[in-house]
């Protein structure tokens, strides 16, 4: 047993860290760092710099523009550019399509969307979940039709993410409606400015605009635009739902933000003594700080098995659960640092945020602790892990 | 031990109840926050009903109602989920006044009982903590600023802690004085409040000496009023979710039959009711005074907190993506929890009264 990093790796991990130093504009570090969800130019800029360099699809192999790293250095990656923190890379393009593209698609596709993907010409967004189907995901009811040497789409997605920042849409349409509910779907990659797409948004409680309702009215898309074989949809849906695996504990980023919030609690005074003082508040913290710990060991762990046996590991589900526990009761760290000047709501009326009182980060933090109760129910809900636990692992 | 309510108080009970389902279901309520807080025909309602007149005495023309009466209230108004100030602009106010001229005091609670006249509570201050307020009173003006003043916008008064020789008096000042600025803010909850600023304005004292004490009345009240209010808003939140747990179908069948997602229910109307129990409790000990009281409205409160927690996060949780969205009326309630939470003391600072108080109450 050896838990240390190998002396490439580490050396690896200081070449990350010194572009993140030499790339992230101060700017972006401050507001990703107050848990702000980060704006379109934000990204557009963090992923150009990636790009510059040939990392913005970390996960792919040279052979498609990516820099074929193993899961180690995947994840060193990853941990890096979350705690530093940057933007998110727009992972419904590089981690999710983009795998099911070069591993499904025809030579066309991968010629034309690749390049696209790395780029952020293409700003991918994922159009699977429908108002009857959320964990039920193979209950789609969209549904595409040929039409002569194309198809036409119909139906309607929901709580899709950043729909209005992107330009194109992975779509679940149901193509065969008498075959079993699994087998009768398939993969499309749809314009979204083709006639009859349309996005509304969906404002969340935390105030922000993330998600959307994006309606597809008889979208007229050509055959080009099919992934695979019809009726085969659901296995490329499971292949890319079991692509983001170990990056879903979301480690370097609960351990940034934690930093972040020690530091506020240090200045903090309350009844008189700095926040970080108050022996509730530091177990609390030192509590979150422990199970971390056990999280990215049994991140380590999952990921040398999955690359001695080649095979995804039915225990990413207690990373999944594990980390979105650990992101949410970050935020309620933050959230109590804030006390009382979380009260405001920055939204409407012009005074801005804070636009009375409080530090400049506190109306981030209900925001954050608003925002991040999203994390137990999407990408498999906490329940549906349980699930998974429970009959794929033990048995029962 | 009696825990059941008397004729009059199930009354004033089932005629709030109904006039709030007719009056302010979540449409309405949108519809009163978009439009800045307050809606004239509901603020009459609720004086015809008589929730205004409830926490005066009879001789100033009120109702005499007692901590049970306005705990009754406050978890209608929180079942409801009311964004109107009825109890930052009326019942934390009364106790204010008792020890005021009784000529001043009688006209202010008659017109407070009817709702023609709201006043706000101008006590807390951007620099929060300090014994004495910075705010400061002499020779008839009245100087500094206050933080946080719950609808200060839509106050036709203020009462403002101030010191004054030494001690803390408690002054009444007119909002259209010209030494009052007001700056209002919208909160996460759909409420709005205002820091404001005094710079001279005329203020007459109210007191006798006594602020202190009225204070830490008026800051009693208000606490056991939020712990029934939360009360009121988890009750909602709880058959909400068991609603929606029984109407929301995935693979093929309603997700109130998974085992797990009733268990989870389950905590919740458990969670419910020790949070209820403690709301009784610190209605009734909020008429006790000292130590005592102060302690069990912490322990309340400890509870109340945790409660407001568990059932927030899991209605939330229970409700998939429909629960995050400010188009469902069940992530206005974890809202508003939260907020309960934080405010009139969080878990940590109960907790800490707690201990210094030497624990709950025998
Ligand atoms: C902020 C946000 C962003 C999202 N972004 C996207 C996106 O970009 N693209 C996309 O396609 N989708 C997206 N989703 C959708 C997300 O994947 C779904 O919300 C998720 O699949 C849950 O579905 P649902 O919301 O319909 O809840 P439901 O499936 O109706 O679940 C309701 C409750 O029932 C529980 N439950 C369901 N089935 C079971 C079971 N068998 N056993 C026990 N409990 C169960 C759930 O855990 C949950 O608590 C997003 C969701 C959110 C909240």
């Amino acid at each position: 047993m050896d838990l240390n990093f190998t002396p490439e790796e580490e050396t690896f991990r200081q070449e990350i860290r010194q572009f993140i130093a030499d790339n992230l504009p101060e700017e972006t570090r401050r507001h990703m760092s107050q848990l702000r969800p980060p704006t379109r130019d934000m990204v557009h800029q963090w992923v150009q710099a990636l790009a510059s360099r040939g990392w913005s699809c970390p996960r792919w192999p040279v052979e498609y523009g990516g820099p074929g790293w193993d899961a180690v250095r995947q994840y060193i990656f990853f941990e890096e550019i979350q705690a530093a923190p940057s933007p998110d890379i727009v992972s419904f393009g590089t981690n999710m399509v983009g795998p099911v593209i070069f591993t499904f698609g025809t030579e066309a596709q991968k010629a034309h969307y690749l390049p696209k993907i790395a780029t952020l010409e293409h700003w991918w967004c994922q159009g699977f979940s429908e108002p009857g189907a959320g964990s039920d995901l193979a209950a789609v009811r969209t549904k595409a039709v040929r039409d002569g040497d194309g198809w036409v789409i119909d139906g309607q997605k929901t709580w899709t993410t950043y729909a209005h920042r992107a330009n194109m849409i992975f779509v679940l349409a149901r193509t065969d409606p008498h075959a079993k509910k699994q087998e009768g779907i398939s993969f499309f990659l749809v314009d979204m400015s083709l006639p009859g797409v349309s996005v509304r948004p969906i404002q969340t409680i935390d105030g922000d605009r993330e998600i959307n309702e994006v309606f597809l009215d008889n979208v007229r898309v050509p055959a080009s635009c099919l992934v695979g074989e019809e009726n085969k949809g659901w296995d490329y849906a499971k292949f890319l739902l079991g692509n983001e695996r170990t990056g879903i504990a979301r480690v370097g980023m609960t351990r940034g933000r934690l930093q972040m919030i020690e530091q506020l609690a240090a200045e903090r005074i309350v009844d008189g003594r700095p926040l970080i003082e108050h022996a509730r508040f530091r177990d609390r913290l030192t509590e979150l700080q422990v199970e971390l710990k056990a999280l990215e060991m049994t991140v380590m762990r999952v990921l040398s098995a999955e690359q001695a046996k080649g095979k995804p590991n039915p225990a990413t589900s207690v990373l999944k659960l594990v980390g979105a526990d650990m992101q949410q009761r970050m935020t309620e760290l933050y959230l109590q640092v804030a006390g009382e000047d979380a009260v405001a709501w920055p939204d409407q009326d012009g005074t801005g945020p804070n636009g009375i009182m409080g530090p400049d980060w506190a109306d981030a933090a209900p925001a954050a602790y608003f925002n991040m109760r999203k994390v137990s129910i999407y990408g498999g809900s906490t329940e549906v892990q349980k699930n998974i636990i429970a009959k794929a692992i033990l048995g029962l | 031990m009696n825990f059941e309510l008397s004729d009059e108080q199930r009354m004033l009970k089932d005629s709030l109840s109904r006039f709030l389902s007719d009056r302010y279901d979540f449409k309405a309520r949108e519809r009163v926050i978009r439009e800045g807080g307050l809606d004239g025909a509901v603020w009459r309602g609720l004086g015809e009903l008589g929730v205004f007149a409830l926490p005066f005495p009879e001789e100033d023309g009120g109702l005499g109602g007692g901590p049970v009466e306005m705990m009754i209230v406050a978890e209608e108004m929180g079942r409801a989920l009311v964004v109107e100030p009825w109890l930052a602009a009326i019942a934390e106010i009364a106790p204010l006044l008792v020890s005021a001229d009784p000529a001043i005091r009688a006209d202010l609670a008659a017109r407070m009982a009817d709702g023609s006249l709201r006043i706000a509570f101008a006590h807390r201050e951007p620099q929060a903590e300090a014994e004495r307020p910075a705010t400061t009173f002499a020779d008839g003006k009245l100087s500094g600023t206050k933080a946080r003043v719950i609808h200060g916008a839509m106050a036709d008064a203020f009462i403002v802690s101030a010191s004054v020789d030494g001690g803390t008096g408690l002054f009444l000042v007119e909002t259209a004085d010209p030494g009052v600025t007001i700056r209002s803010q919208p909160t996460q909850d759909g409420r709005r409040m205002a820091e404001i600023h005094f710079d001279g304005a005329a203020a007459r004292r109210l007191d006798q000496g006594d602020a202190e004490t009225l204070i830490a009345n008026a800051a009693a009240a208000a606490l056991a009023a939020t712990c029934a209010e939360a009360v009121g808003a988890m009750d909602a939140a709880l058959w909400l979710t068991t609603d929606y747990l029984k109407t929301r179908e995935q693979f093929g069948r309603p997700i109130g039959t998974f085992q797990g997602l009733q268990h989870q229910a389950a905590d919740m109307f458990v969670a419910l009711e020790q949070a209820r129990s403690m709301a009784m409790y610190a209605a009734v000990m909020s008429e006790r005074t000292g130590a005592e009281r102060d302690a069990a409205l912490s322990a309340a409160k400890v509870q109340i907190n945790r409660s407001a927690k568990r059932i927030g996060q899991t209605a939330v949780q229970l409700h998939g993506g429909v629960g995050v969205t400010m188009e469902y009326a069940i992530g206005h309630y974890f809202k508003r929890l939260t907020m309960i939470e934080l405010t009139h003391g969080d878990l940590d600072h109960h907790m800490d009264r707690l201990a210094r108080l030497g624990g709950v109450p025998a």
